[in-house]
């Protein structure tokens, strides 16, 4: 492989990655947008996700590979997408008027409860996935491309967009972007503020069942530890893009992903889970506004 | 003699907002100053400028009248030590800690024990300790809340709150006292005694900038009254002259009366 | 209870007892640290790494014994606390728990990566055992029994919560406490934030330090996995079910939560759940703990 080869090749590595980060950043922020709340357990969230979508791919045989696909990302959404809404209804909704500290408190415990019962459900031990899509590679001038980088890619790509489309042009995007910035004044306004914060959580759990879908895909193996680190570096693409803004967060990702996948390549593959944390600590002191972001990191 | 306080060409922009927009102010030792004027004319934005709360964008702070020293710069913490204390338009008490804490919180920088006297509680500790419950208990009564000293901070009622407040300020034992509207949300009976309370606190001899709405509050207890418009001083003087004065009506009623 | 195991030497259970006594030990430091002051500590584990890391390399690559070691295991952890404080302590709110929570894993994989000083993830093997001259007996080695270890972790608990006790009726603690209620309130009452907060962080990383020798020493090896994010969450839990700020409580929180496994024998596997679960009702129903004062509930 010549350097140039290599090169394209971690960062084709690193982009399939980083659409994952990408996918479950969102959640992140647009959580943070409306309540200013980390939720801790959006990472399990994202690894409940990886678990239903394997469960939903054992069980159906014999159909074609994007349909059983397209089933499964539909059911991780689904499923995800009411956990996400239940834990606002049941854990942080009845304590949002609390101090952060009892919130971020909150979060953590529903974290270790997902992961745990997840470990109950399907064992401690690492679960091999199915085989979403065909094997398939394609060589260009030496990168190798896979049907797997293609499916994450154009999977991510197409809820980004739909997003967008989902923030920017209908009434529910509207009241999203204006509870993120005064849940009061929305309240007074007659916007239900309660059900926008509640189908945020859902949105943005949802896109984090298709992040571990895709994750479970690409790697071929989940555990139920697997939410932890990965949701921690998907919350650092979501700081990395400027918490709180949403375009902020793919960028965040996809970057945050090249970072890693390069690092690995040439520094060195054992230290590659300190870059996430090394990255964060350094945005988070010297520029806690992030790259794109205006948010600032103070509300105490 | 040089003013206890002095505020020059004080300028405090957000982003094309103008907040403070060069005002200029200085209080005498123990005199009292109102600060008035409509909603948003950065009354509250110059108290936090003189107690590190905000850094202005311009202008400069000075304090003190045998050695002026300029503010501008130092940390909150840092003025309070040089002996400026201030309360807040909407309390700021420390709820989960009892009136009496609250105002032993205030004697913070006229004590010092540390980290070994606190854990060997050392004589010295001990003695540090009396006095400060001591002048914190002397205090409460000063302000009407003898008998109140174990309640909890949140369980007090609003009224009480704002004198608590007030206590702690005292409690350092300040040159200069800053009161950010003190009289809001207080009832009439409830204003009588906070304008007792601060003829109280004039005749013992005290430096105070007072931020009031109420007339009725601020026209008696202040020697000399300043008046914020759009974060611009547009009048200053006697209490009686800037009534009349027309800019200040125009102020308030938004009206031109010439 | 001093005397317990005269009474009751049954090895197994004052084992366990042993370990509470030690989490109430990191109990004890963490309050400081989030109790007291009001600061969000996802990395406390990295203390108590530290201590114990300090005293197994201290002991091994030196020959300093057990005692002697306590006083640098306690500094190096509390310098460190004031070290990362200096930085980290600008970030406010939610991300200051992002920092201390990437600072604990950097200095977990740090541990596991730097091969050549720390044995990797195999960790240090064949520390010392505690020795003390006794009169009458000469030399005593703790070895491998419970009961030494049951008394000397004993008398670190009842030390460390008579100064707790003494700090927090200080003017230091009600500094502490002033901080955590309003943080700019205190800055204009004349308590130097920052400072404070490094103290606290400095006093807490010291008895994690110090908890962090006894438990090398007990356990003759350690390796970089005891220190996981989970134990840090597993002693933020103690501190919360035992009502933030409150030294009986920290104690009787880490007592609780730490013999759980043996109250709820045959069902260990839910220990991490009940955490998660114990967390979470708590912040609903009883956000103070068992020994909090209430306090926000009216001012929130």
């Amino acid at each position: 492989m010549t350097p140039l080869q290599l090169f394209l090749q971690q960062l084709a590595n690193g982009l399939t990655l980083g659409a994952i980060y990408a996918l479950i950043a969102l959640g992140y922020t647009m959580v943070y947008g409306v309540v200013q709340l980390i939720n801790f357990a959006h990472g399990e969230i994202f690894m409940v996700g990886a678990y239903a979508a394997l469960t939903v791919a054992l069980a159906i045989t014999g159909a074609p590979w994007w349909a059983v696909l397209a089933v499964c990302a539909l059911g991780a959404m689904a499923l995800c997408g009411a956990l996400g809404w239940a834990t606002e209804r049941v854990a942080y909704r009845p304590i949002r008027s609390a101090p952060r500290l009892n919130a971020l408190i909150t979060a953590i415990g529903m974290s270790f409860v997902l992961q745990n019962l997840v470990m109950r459900i399907y064992g401690a031990t690492d679960r091999r996935f199915p085989e979403l899509w065909p094997a398939v590679r394609w060589q260009w001038g030496g990168v190798t491309v896979t049907l797997t980088q293609v499916v994450v890619w154009g999977t991510a790509a197409l809820l980004m967009v739909g997003l967008q489309w989902l923030v920017m042009r209908t009434r529910l995007g509207v009241a999203m972007r204006a509870t993120s910035q005064d849940v009061a004044a929305c309240a007074l306004l007659g916007i239900p503020v309660n059900r926008i914060i509640a189908v945020t959580f859902a949105l943005g759990s949802a896109l984090a069942a298709v992040g571990g879908m895709l994750f479970g895909g690409y790697y071929g193996t989940i555990n139920f530890h697997d939410g932890y680190l990965t949701g921690l570096k998907a919350f650092t693409a979501a700081v990395l893009g400027g918490i709180g803004n949403i375009p902020g967060a793919m960028v965040g990702g996809v970057v945050l992903g090249l970072l890693e996948g390069l690092g690995a390549g040439y520094l060195s593959s054992q230290w590659k889970n300190v870059f996430a944390f090394v990255i964060l600590v350094c945005l988070l002191l010297f520029k806690p506004t992030g790259l794109l972001g205006e948010r600032v990191a103070d509300r105490a | 003699m040089p003013p206890l306080l002095e505020v020059r060409r004080l300028t405090q922009r957000f982003g094309g907002v103008f907040a403070l927009d060069e005002v200029t102010l200085s209080v005498q030792q123990g005199e009292t100053v109102g600060l008035i004027g409509p909603n948003g004319a950065g009354k509250t934005t110059l108290f936090n400028c003189v107690t590190g709360v905000q850094r202005p964008t311009q202008g400069e702070v000075w304090f003190g009248r045998e050695a002026p020293e300029p503010l501008v710069g130092l940390a909150a913490h840092q003025i309070a030590q040089r002996g400026i204390a201030r309360t807040f338009q909407n309390i700021r008490v420390f709820a989960a800690m009892s009136a009496l804490e609250n105002v032993v919180i205030g004697t913070y920088t006229r004590t010092h024990t540390g980290l070994v006297g606190a854990s060997f509680l050392t004589s010295e500790a001990r003695r540090e300790e009396r006095w400060a419950a001591d002048r914190a208990l002397g205090l409460l009564e000063f302000v009407g809340l003898a008998g109140r000293s174990d309640a909890m901070a949140s369980a007090l009622p609003f009224g009480l709150q704002r004198r608590l407040e007030i206590a702690r300020a005292l409690a350092s034992d300040p040159a200069l006292l800053l009161l950010d509207e003190p009289a809001a949300g207080l009832n009439p009976v409830e204003k009588q005694q906070l304008v007792q309370l601060i003829g109280r606190l004039k005749a013992r001899g005290l430096t105070i900038l007072i931020i009031e709405h109420d007339m009725q509050v601020v026209m008696p207890i202040s020697d000399r009254v300043a008046v914020l418009d759009y974060g611009r001083k547009i009048a200053e003087g006697s209490p009686r002259a800037v009534q009349d004065d027309p800019k200040v009506i125009e102020a308030y009623l938004g009206v031109p009366t010439t | 209870m001093a005397a317990l195991p005269l009474v009751y030497p049954h090895p197994y259970h004052l084992d366990v007892l042993t370990t509470s006594l030690l989490y109430a030990l990191l109990a004890l430091g963490l309050n400081l640290i989030v109790g007291l002051t009001g600061v969000l500590h996802l990395g406390y584990a990295a203390f108590f790494a530290i201590g114990a890391y300090t005293y197994g390399l201290l002991n091994l690559r030196a020959g300093w014994p057990f005692w002697p070691s306590l006083v640098p295991a306690a500094a190096v952890a509390g310098l460190f606390g004031v070290g990362i404080g200096l930085p980290a302590l600008r970030v406010r709110g939610d991300y200051l728990a992002i920092v201390t929570l990437g600072f604990g894993e950097i200095v977990r994989i740090a541990f596991t990566n730097l091969e050549r000083w720390t044995g990797g993830p195999n960790g240090l093997l064949g520390i010392d055992h505690p020795r003390l001259w006794w009169p009458g007996h000469g030399i005593f080695d703790f070895g491998v029994a419970s009961a030494p270890y049951y008394y000397l972790v004993c008398a670190a608990v009842i030390l460390a919560a008579a100064l707790c006790v003494r700090l927090s009726r200080s003017r230091i603690g009600r500094a502490w406490v002033a901080i955590r209620e309003d943080e700019l309130a205190a800055a204009c009452a004349g308590i130097p934030v920052l400072q404070l907060k490094l103290l606290a962080q400095g006093c807490g990383g010291a008895i994690a330090g110090l908890a962090g020798a006894v438990f090398a020493a007990k356990q003759g090896t350690i390796t970089p996995d005891s220190f996981d994010f989970i134990l840090s969450v597993m002693v933020l839990a103690m501190v919360v079910l035992g009502g933030l700020g409150s030294v009986r409580g920290a104690i009787v929180g880490a007592l609780v939560l730490g013999s759980l496994p043996e109250l709820l024998r045959g069902f260990d596997q839910y220990r991490m759940l009940a955490f998660g679960l114990a967390m979470i009702v708590i912040m609903r129903l009883r956000p103070q703990g068992l020994f909090g004062r209430s306090s926000h509930a009216s001012a929130a």
